[in-house]
């Protein structure tokens, strides 16, 4: 192949993913799902009293790195975050004020999310993305009250707009089947060999879920379909069995753990997959005349564009691998863990004992309890930047007690998918003098 | 290759790797059998025991009443020790009824507030189901007032005789441990009974998480920080705290220490009050072969019981006294517990794939 030949079919490849004119109904099904399906899980989320639990009940609160300065919320200011979720989730379903519809819910997510890091989950890391994504696209054109105007609405959208979606789902799925390519989850079927004996109760499989040979069965095709879910979506002849299987395993999962209404997401998501002709058929049970496709001229992304979605795909696609510069293993250190859609791939629990000395050398074992929730403590005893932050927050509190130079201390055990307790933490480091960055955490004990 | 080859090769590969295994193919243990062996044989006969010591140490404050003399303070003195060990068999399974009726709050808060309680007595005018009444009711105001509130047992027995205030305070604590506990076992000999053997999953709010919750609630924040950790100095710089010792007036903490511990294991390997030992949590970390670094886990915590009680006993005098003078066999109790709490909220929690928050939230 000639270099003349090459530059054509590069050309030719990025016209078709970026440039082409595409219909733009099944960016429309993705708007309207992730409104709806954004509206329920907010209101779960308060039905639930999650709210309470989680944002207003600690005394104190886990911060990312770099984002210590994010207050935690009154219960005005909470109650009112989520009463304009709930209003910007309808509005995003149809289509009213979609853009500040779109960016205040990105700000609004972002923040419940930035309050206490302990509630971290891959699925709202994902929300995070999708909404931060769905402010730059063309959502609103069709089937939406904003395109009522005529100059608003419009049957086609570059190619792109679709595409970046479809490739933020295809990043979920096959770094979480990555992640499952690891000598425990193949050959141990750990953790699923602790996690499925547990639902024996369930009615129908209860039963084969205490063979062990489930457990490998479970882990294996938990990975083949995480690896090939997207090409098998892609693939027109595949597609329609594909998406069945995916709405089985995904079923599957919210039956068998506790895993909230991240399959729901995953099930309404993937439908983005579906040829342009399904989704017009669709519409067009309700406004029979979804008109026909005309070329217009194509829409050419702007340099702005181009650059930050090129940013933004390196970043999905290199960040997760930025576990390679620690050393240790991964699922015990956890450095570099999270962003990463390590999704349900261990078993682990942890147990933290903090020790504050004064200046005198007099000890006093910490009541976690004054200071954390039981979830909180349960998340903290298996992290180790939680760890740290919790001393420092420790060295602190026992400041305003009145101890001079109080030094921290941690005795901690975890065990990593149930093969025994080891202690985690270096107990004769003092944490509090430490602080918490990028560079590989020296108190972590190696795994042994 | 079509989907059912793939399948069949899947199945064919992943049966190999499965058989290559000397441990069993299969998590063998019946769940329902293991809650039912709990309600019926272990929890049951507890709270039965409970009530009818309550009822027995009213009917003693009754006859203590009729007749205020030593002979009869020594009778109810001894009814409210028996009913003190007895609580220990209940204060590790505070969950449904037992938690709708804030059991163990009424039954064991202390330290009491003396001042409280002789408030109370002085204006005769009190509501003792009231929140700010928690410390001056239940056992440890009995504890203080049969024991504490003078110098000798003489003395105690005229304020008792001087005060008819002071006796029907008496009274008002013990009915009321009689009426809870009462109402306690009729709810578990009713309806609980089922509702726990039927709650058999292992979400948050099933019985089994709901048992080794609580369990190891009580463990460590009860048995170990309550009845060791906080009297020894551990919450105050290592300065002793012997004043908010359990029973700290009749100086009786160590028995009930000991009985604590060891109805505990009773309860984790599901031994009933006669000794039988039946389906327990031992048991299932048996039938899921639950191990740390090779060795059995149920070998290991039945164990560090053991350990507990030899450290128990190694204290020859009572708690009180042990403390002050030697508060070093005091803290090997403390660290011995505190390596079952590990065995228990970590290993034990992870192989059984419970869910150890006393909180719902979603995973991923």
């Amino acid at each position: 192949m000639t270099v003349t030949n090459l530059k054509k079919a590069i050309h030719k490849a990025y016209t078709y993913l970026v440039e082409n004119p595409v219909s733009i109904y099944p960016l429309v099904t993705f708007r309207i799902a992730f409104g709806i399906l954004m509206l329920i899980s907010t209101l779960r989320f308060w039905y639930n009293g999650w709210i309470e639990q989680l944002y207003l009940e600690p005394a104190f609160h886990f911060k990312y790195f770099g984002f210590y300065w994010i207050p935690s919320p009154s219960p005005l200011v909470i109650y009112s975050v989520f009463i304009l979720l709930i209003v910007t989730c309808i509005c995003i379903s149809l289509g009213l004020f979609y853009r500040a519809s779109i960016i205040a819910f990105f700000f609004l997510f972002s923040y419940t999310e930035l309050i206490d890091a302990t509630t971290y989950l891959n699925h709202y890391y994902f929300i995070t993305i999708v909404s931060f994504v769905l402010i730059f696209l063309p959502a609103n054109r069709q089937f939406a009250i904003d395109a009522n105007s005529p100059a608003h609405k419009s049957n086609l959208v570059p190619a792109w707009t679709i595409n970046v979606l479809k490739f933020q789902l295809a990043v979920v799925y096959f770094y979480a089947g990555l992640a499952k390519l690891n000598y425990t989850w193949l050959f141990e079927a750990l953790p699923l060999k602790i996690w499925l004996p547990s639902n024996v109760h369930l009615p129908l499989i209860g039963e084969l879920l205490s063979y062990n040979t489930t457990a490998y069965l479970f882990s294996w095709a938990g990975a083949l379909f995480d690896l090939s879910i997207i090409l098998l979506l892609i693939y027109k002849r595949t597609r329609f069995m594909a998406y069945l299987a995916l709405i089985i395993f995904h079923l599957m999962t919210w039956y068998l753990f506790p895993i909230g209404m991240f399959p729901f997401v995953m099930i309404a998501s993937t439908l983005i997959f579906f040829s342009e002709k399904s989704h017009e058929k669709f519409y067009s049970l309700f406004k029979p005349a979804v008109p026909q496709l005309q070329l217009e001229q194509s829409n050419k992304p702007s340099k702005i564009v181009l650059t930050a979605l090129s940013v933004f795909i390196s970043f999905q696609l290199l960040f997760p691998f930025r576990y390679l510069l620690y050393p240790g293993d991964l699922f015990w250190t956890e450095q570099g863990y999270r962003f990463s859609w390590r999704v349900m791939l261990m078993e682990k629990a942890g147990y933290a004992t903090f020790t504050v000395e004064d200046g005198n050398g007099r000890k006093e074992i910490v009541d976690n309890t004054l200071y954390l929730s039981p979830f909180q403590e349960k998340m903290m005893s298996t992290q180790a930047d939680f760890i740290l932050q919790y001393a420092n927050f420790l060295k602190d509190e026992y400041q305003q007690q009145g101890f001079t130079k109080p030094k921290v201390y941690a005795d901690v055990f975890v065990t990593l998918n149930g093969l025994g307790s080891k202690r985690f933490i270096n107990p004769a480091i003092d944490l509090a003098v430490l602080k918490d960055n990028f560079a590989p955490k020296k108190f972590i004990l190696p795994y042994q | 290759m079509n989907y059912k080859s793939l399948v069949l090769i899947l199945a064919l590969f992943v049966t190999l790797i499965s058989c290559d295994k000397t441990e069993p193919n299969k998590v063998d243990f019946d769940r329902t059998a293991l809650l039912n062996n709990y309600a019926n044989k272990v929890i049951l006969p507890r709270y039965e025991l409970l009530q009818a010591k309550s009822t027995a140490l009213h009917d003693a404050a009754l006859n203590f009443e009729a007749n205020i003399n030593q002979a009869n303070l020594d009778l109810l003195r001894a009814d409210f020790q028996a009913t003190y060990l007895v609580w220990q068999a209940c204060s590790s399974v505070e969950f449904g009824p037992a938690g709708m009726e804030t059991l163990k709050l009424v039954f064991n808060t202390y330290p009491v507030d003396r001042n409280k309680i002789l408030t109370n007595i002085a204006s005769a005018s009190y509501n003792l189901d009231a929140a700010q009444q928690i410390d001056a009711i239940g056992l440890p105001a009995l504890d203080y007032l049969l024991y504490g509130t003078n110098n000798n047992d003489q003395e105690i027995l005229n304020t008792f005789t001087n005060q008819s205030a002071a006796i029907n305070y008496l009274l008002d604590l013990t009915s009321q441990l009689k009426n809870k506990s009462s109402s306690v076992y009729a709810q578990w000999n009713t309806t609980y009974s089922n509702t726990f053997i039927n709650a058999n999953g292992t979400d948050v709010g099933s019985s089994l998480s709901l048992l080794i919750n609580e369990m190891n609630l009580d463990f460590e924040k009860f048995i170990r920080d309550g009845k060791i950790g906080i009297p020894l100095g551990k919450r105050s710089l290592g300065n002793p705290q012997v004043d908010k010792l359990e029973a700290y007036y009749s100086r009786e903490s160590l028995v009930l220490v000991k009985e604590s511990v060891q109805r505990l294991e009773e309860l984790y390997s599901g031994t009933s009050l006669e000794g039988v030992n039946g389906l327990g949590l031992d048991d299932y970390l048996d039938a899921v072969n639950a191990s740390n670094n090779g060795q059995d886990l149920s070998l290991l915590i039945s164990n560090q019981f053991a350990a507990i009680q030899l450290s128990l006993d190694a204290i020859n005098s009572n708690l009180n006294d042990a403390i002050i003078n030697n508060p070093s066999q005091v803290d090997d109790v403390y660290n011995k517990m505190q390596q079952l709490i590990v065995y228990f909220k970590v290993d034990l929690a992870s192989n059984l794939g419970v869910l150890i928050s006393y909180q719902d939230n979603d995973g991923d």
